[in-house]
């Protein structure tokens, strides 16, 4: 499919909601609020530019064209972050294999109990263990817990406005 | 700060709106924009992305005609096979038959409605 072709295919009106809407969540779990004068669509924008223009290069890329504008916009606010210094630390102390599930387990439970205390009930609780464990697909979540997908759906968006004042609430975990 | 968890959280925040429906989208879009304004904004920018989009077209059209053209000057085999096999898949561009005739603004009408990434892979790769 070539680049014409693509955006020709796609609903571009719900793709700039979808990733602006992704863009403001990102601003809002990272707890970056000075964007330097800009608006999370301008970072929406100036990714589908560069995208329209070829200098992100999606004809050689290995994925759908969304998931490749998502991988580009995600890329660039990554990018935003690094020059505004609120990256993950990296420097964190070198503990064992056991320690590290230890604390993981630990911070786990905080993350969980802060859920917990900002109103989530047990299907949003299960829903974010399964993230946990790196399982993110509605459907696998739904056979997991054995629930039908539209309530995880639901459980996921309402658990979407949690998170992101989950970062502020515990910033000594998060 | 556990960056396992950060980072299985932006997964999964990534996973959802990749997905995520036009109504849950509205409704979160609604809670921290001014709606007004950021329909505006879109609004701009689709004509923009449209404007850019054109003009991309446009200039690969040129890039392949030049080439084209510059292939029928010198009577470079295998760029003229590939035209011939344009006009030759589509009846309606029969008139342009004639290659020595051709001028760049009709070898742009023959291949304006073809994949112009894949004529200039081609055409790169065959020089």
């Amino acid at each position: 499919m070539t680049l014409d072709e693509a955006l020709i295919s796609v609903d571009m009106d719900d793709i700039i909601d979808r990733m602006t809407a992704y863009a403001i969540s990102y601003f809002k779990y990272t707890g970056i609020k000075q964007l330097n004068g800009l608006e999370p669509v301008d970072f929406v924008a100036d990714v589908l530019m560069k995208v329209i223009a070829g200098v992100r290069d999606w004809q050689n890329a290995n994925c759908s064209f969304e998931e490749f504008l998502f991988g580009s916009l995600r890329s660039h606010l990554y990018n935003f972050n690094k020059g505004n210094k609120h990256v993950f630390v990296d420097d964190e102390p070198e503990v064992s294999d056991n320690n590290r599930d230890y604390e993981f387990e630990d911070q786990k439970n905080m993350v969980l109990a802060q859920l917990v205390e900002l109103g989530a009930d047990n299907c949003e609780i299960d829903v974010f263990k399964c993230w946990l464990d790196n399982m993110y697909k509605p459907a696998e979540i739904a056979e997991q817990l054995n629930v039908d997908v539209s309530t995880i759906n639901n459980a996921k968006k309402r658990l979407v406005r949690k998170l992101q004042n989950l970062r502020t609430k515990i910033p000594d975990i998060l | 700060m556990s960056k396992r968890i950060n980072k299985n959280i932006d997964d999964a925040l990534f996973n959802f709106y990749l997905v995520a429906d036009k109504d849950t989208i509205s409704d979160l879009l609604a809670e921290d924009l001014d709606m007004a304004l950021y329909e505006k904004k879109k609004k701009n920018l689709r004509f923009k992305l449209k404007a850019e989009a054109n003009k991309q077209k446009y200039e690969s059209l040129l890039k392949a005609a030049a080439q084209f053209e510059e292939a029928i000057l010198k009577g470079v085999d295998k760029p003229i096979a590939i035209l011939k096999q344009i006009i030759y898949r589509n009846p309606s561009l029969a008139l342009y038959s004639k290659l020595d005739k051709l001028s760049k603004e009709d070898i742009m009408e023959i291949i304006k409605d073809g994949n112009l990434v894949d004529i200039l892979n081609q055409l790169e790769s065959k020089e």
